[in-house]
Formats: structure tokens, sequence, C-alpha cells
């Protein structure tokens, strides 16, 4: 009887992850299957494999998706490299430097850090259009940047803290100076850091698709997610299209993920020891 | 610390230009990141709650004092709204954090087939909102894979989940949860991971079973790992925009007309942006008074 229990209550988790793996995973076949699917979109069933080919991708890849995929990366880079730098050079200050004022700003960092991006959409979009940052793809990154500073610099801060104060405090005492040590022994060490807080970034604002829409209108300056929603405006019960360009917004981002794994799972969890 | 030497008139010839740097140098450090942020974030919410005592009627911008925020205290849709935005927020986080913590609990063990098990969980959550809405929205179909599965275990179903007003929300709490809910799986993995594996052992030496290990021993030292978790999930949720309005636009009747899809219909739409600055400020008002009650509140707890 008590085998049987312990037989049982071992089995039990793998039941429930195997559901929900299954509820996980299969909509991706589905959506895998249906994207190569050439009739019968909805309809046709899971083992239905007779009217498969490439025919939905090869019209999608003709749109304007792919150089919207290139316009993601580029604003995607800017920002994960702009807030990163600015964070990591903030965080050393406030990890390294008593100064009047800096338990303050570090509380308006807290408070920005939850501000709602939907409430930045109507005063971006008209700052970004009285400077002519209206659909500039670089013009967009600065805004990401802008938007994931304060995550950085609180991740950041954590990690320079984790740093032995007294490594870059000799190196500034024997005359290189706070910048120097910050440039040639804080850096370094903190290379995984940076690299953790800019993969969150790049992942977070790929995703990213109402400060987008809102700054962006022209079609040659759309991100994948905008050029994504506008081909389902265009091909609206074209089912086969929309899944094939579903996917390949969704490649890049599921790449860098499984690329970078550690490193991004470390920064959520991370961001829970304050 | 500075100050209180000089006045003590501690070598304060000697030392006098280092500590001038050491006065002014830490601000420099934060230059750019402020300059940033008062560029992306400062001015922009300045603008937007001057914008907010305005009206843009005719063209011309005139200040009308709090006539926009009276305005929308008397508008029906605004409460509605509110009280949507909590619907949407209390399921979405039910169904998540369920979903989570059962699937942390189930996979909390550490062999090779368990890790990948882990990864392919969390990609739903880096999915885009666009992609998830549209896979979603082919699923809810008339002809599509909820129904025809339905249809399969006898349900006679016919239903457009998202065209009806009395489904289109469950539908889109639904599809919310299968995007999100690996944040609170990471984070209550990362809890119970975090739990020394000694304290389990003793509560089974002591004869307490599986279940009762994890309401007495584990769920205790995992308290403050709930509550972060649920506090930003809770921030994250009532504040998602994407999977909303990608898959109903906030329809059909208004029936998903959450608080940040009134704010982009608002502006986007009917191009009232006065009124949107006025309900962007009520939003931020909403975030940030309880967080900045609790950052005060918990101030002795608060490590930096």
């Amino acid at each position: 009887m008590n085998a049987i229990r312990n037989r049982l209550s071992g089995l039990a988790p793998n039941v429930v992850l195997f559901i929900i793996l299954v509820i996980v995973v299969v909509p991706f076949i589905w959506v895998l299957m249906a994207s190569f699917r050439q009739s019968n979109v909805l309809t046709g069933s899971f083992f239905d494999f007779s009217n498969l080919g490439p025919a939905n991708y090869l019209k999608v890849l003709s749109s304007g998706l792919p150089g919207n995929l290139v316009n993601s990366a580029i604003a995607c880079v800017v920002a994960a490299v702009a807030s990163v730098f600015v964070s990591a050079v903030a965080a050393y200050a406030f990890s390294r430097f008593t100064f009047r004022g800096s338990s303050a700003l570090f509380w308006l960092i807290l408070v920005v850090q939850v501000i709602p991006a939907v409430s930045m959409v109507v005063p971006l979009y008209k700052l970004w259009a009285d400077l002519h940052l209206f659909n500039s793809v670089v013009g967009l990154g600065i805004a990401y940047a802008g938007l994931n500073t304060a995550v950085c610099m609180l991740l950041l801060k954590g990690f320079v803290d984790d740093i032995p104060r007294e490594l870059d405090e000799a190196a500034a005492i024997d005359g290189c100076g706070h910048f120097a040590a910050f440039r040639r022994v804080v850096l370094p060490l903190l290379a995984p850091a940076l690299t953790s807080a800019g993969i969150y970034v790049l992942v977070n604002t790929w995703q990213e698709f109402v400060i987008a829409s809102s700054l962006l209108n022209d079609p040659n300056s759309f991100t994948a997610t905008v050029g994504l929603q506008n081909l389902v405006g265009q091909y609206t019960t074209d089912y086969g299209g929309i899944m094939a360009g579903s996917v390949l917004t969704a490649i890049p981002v599921i790449i860098v993920f499984a690329i970078f794994q550690k490193q991004f799972v470390s920064t959520v969890t991370g961001g829970l020891k304050g | 610390m500075v100050t209180s030497i000089r006045a003590a008139g501690v070598g304060v010839t000697l030392r006098r230009p280092v500590k001038k740097r050491t006065h002014v140098q830490p601000y420099l450090w934060l230059v750019p990141a402020f300059a940033l942020l008062a560029f992306v974030v400062g001015y922009p919410i300045l603008q937007n709650i001057i914008l907010s005592f305005t009206t843009a009627s005719g063209g011309v911008n005139s200040f009308v004092g709090f006539a926009q925020y009276a305005a929308l205290l008397k508008d029906p849709v605004f409460y509605q709204s509110i009280l949507l935005t909590i619907y949407w927020t209390v399921g979405v986080t039910a169904l998540q954090f369920f979903l989570g913590a059962v699937a942390a609990l189930a996979a909390d063990r550490n062999t090779w087939f368990i890790r990948r098990v882990r990864t392919i969980l969390i990609i739903p959550w880096v999915l885009p909102g666009v992609v998830v809405a549209n896979i979603w929205v082919v699923f809810y179909n008339d002809n599509g894979l909820i129904n025809t599965v339905l249809t399969a275990i006898g349900l006679p179903t016919q239903q457009a989940w998202l065209a009806d007003s009395n489904t289109a929300m469950i539908a889109v709490i639904v599809a919310a949860a299968w995007k999100g809910f690996p944040f609170y799986f990471l984070l209550l993995l990362a809890g119970l991971q975090s739990v020394p594996e000694e304290t389990r052992e003793a509560a089974k030496l002591d004869g307490a079973g599986s279940f009762q290990t994890l309401i007495r021993v584990v769920l205790p030292q995992m308290r403050a790992i709930v509550v972060t978790s649920l506090v930003l999930g809770v921030i994250a949720t009532s504040n998602y925009f994407d999977g909303i309005y990608l898959m109903t636009g906030g329809g059909p009747n208004s029936a998903t007309l959450t608080l940040p899809i009134f704010v982009y219909n608002t502006a986007f739409s009917n191009f009232d942006f006065a009124k949107a600055s006025a309900l962007s400020v009520i939003i931020l008002l909403l975030v940030l008074v309880p967080v900045i009650v609790r950052l005060i509140a918990g101030r002795k707890r608060v490590r930096f």
C-alpha cells in the first residue's frame, strides 16, 4: 500500500508537468504547422501533412516584414547599449560614493521603474513629433533606452555592490582616478552583468508594441511587432500568412533567449534580492 | 561627512582639492542616466500633466483647470473601465499564479530532462504580445482549435469567443495567462530552490508528509518572494496593453476596455490628447501612490 502511494506521489509531479508542457507546446506546434499549410489553415487537423509548403513564408518575405525585423534589431540594440552604458556608470556612483541626495535619487529610480508604458504614450508621441524623432528607428531606440534605464540601474547596482570595494579603491588611490578605476577594474568584472542586463532589455524591447505603434506610422520604419500587426490588417483572413509572419517575428527572440537563458533567468530572479 | 570634518577643522588645508572633487564627482557620474531619464520620462510626464489641464478643441490649447478630470469623474465609461481593469487584473493574476505555482512545484528537481522542460515553459513569456494575440485569435475563431476540441469532447459549441461581449474578457484572460504564467513560474521556482534542503529533510524526519512540509515549512520561507512577485505582477498586468488591444481592441461593446486601452483609444482613435493626458495622469497616480506609500512604509526594510 505504502509502496503504491510512494510511486503515485512520485508520479504526480511528472503528470502535472506533462499537462502544462502540452498546454505550452501544442500552440507552438499548431502555429508552425499552420504557417506551412497552403489551404485549410484553420480547419486542417494536426495530422494533416498533405498540403504543406513554403508559400506563406515566400509571401511574407516579399512584404515589408524583413525590413521591419531589421528595424526592430536596430531599435533594440540602441536601447540595450545606451541603457546599459548609462546605468553602469550611475550604478557605480550609487554603489561607491556617499553624497547628498543619493538615497532620494535612488528612490526616484525605484519609482520610475514602475511607471506604466501606456501613461507615457501620449507625452512621448507629442515630444517625439516636436523633435522630429517621429518615425525614426533610432529615436524609438532612445525612448526604449530611457524606459529601461531604471530596471538596468537597479540590477547593475546590485552587481557593483558585490565587487569588493578594495579592488577599485586601490586603483583609484594609486592615482588613476575613479573613472579609470571604473573602466579598467570594475567594467571587466561587471561584463557578465552587463550582458545579462543587455539581454533583458533586448528581449523586453523586441516584444514592445504600444510605444512603437504610437511613435511610428511609416511602414518603412515599423518594428517587427508593428509590421506584423499591419500585415494582420492587410491579410485579414489569410491566416497562413499571419502565422508565417508570427513565426518569423518570434524566432529571433526565441534564439536570443535560448542562447542567453541563464543570464536572462538570473536577471529576472535577481531583481528580487533587494 | 565631509562637512563635519571641515567644521571640526581637521585636515582642511591638506585635503581640500581632493574633497572638492568627491563633492561634485558623484553627480557627474549620474548625469548620463538622469539626463536620459529626464528626456524620455521626466519632461514628457511634466508636459502630460500640463496638457491634462487644457482642452484641445478648436485647435488651440486653452487652460481649463480640472475640467478634464471633472469630466472623467462623471464619465460612466471611466468607472466601467476601472472595474474591467480590476476584473482583468484579478483574473489574469489568479490564473497565472496558479499555473506558475503548480509548474514550479512540479519542476523543482534538477535533472537534465527537467531543465530542458523549464526552458520550454518560459518561452511564451518572451514571445511578443502581437504573436501571442495572433495565435489566440486563430484559436478562438469559429472554426478554430478551441471550438474543434470542445465539439470533439461532445460539447455542442460554436462560440465566437472574442466577438461575444459575455466571453471576450474570459477569452483574453486565458490567452494572457498562457503568455504570462512563466513569470510566476520563474520566481516561485527560484524561491523554492532557495529553501535549504536540510529544512525539508528535517521536516520529513519529523514525520511530516510532503504536503505538510510544503505548507508549514517551505511556504513560510517564501513569503517575501510571493509578495514581491505578486506586487510586480499586479502592476504589470493592470497596465498590460498589447494582448487585449490586439485581440479585441477594447470591444466588443467596450467589454474589454481596460484603462490602458481606454487611454490609447482616446488618444489615437478620438484624437482627444488632453483627455488622454488626464487619464494617463490618473493611471500614473493609481500605480505610483501605492508604490510610494509602500516604499515609505517599508523604508527600514528596503536594502539599497
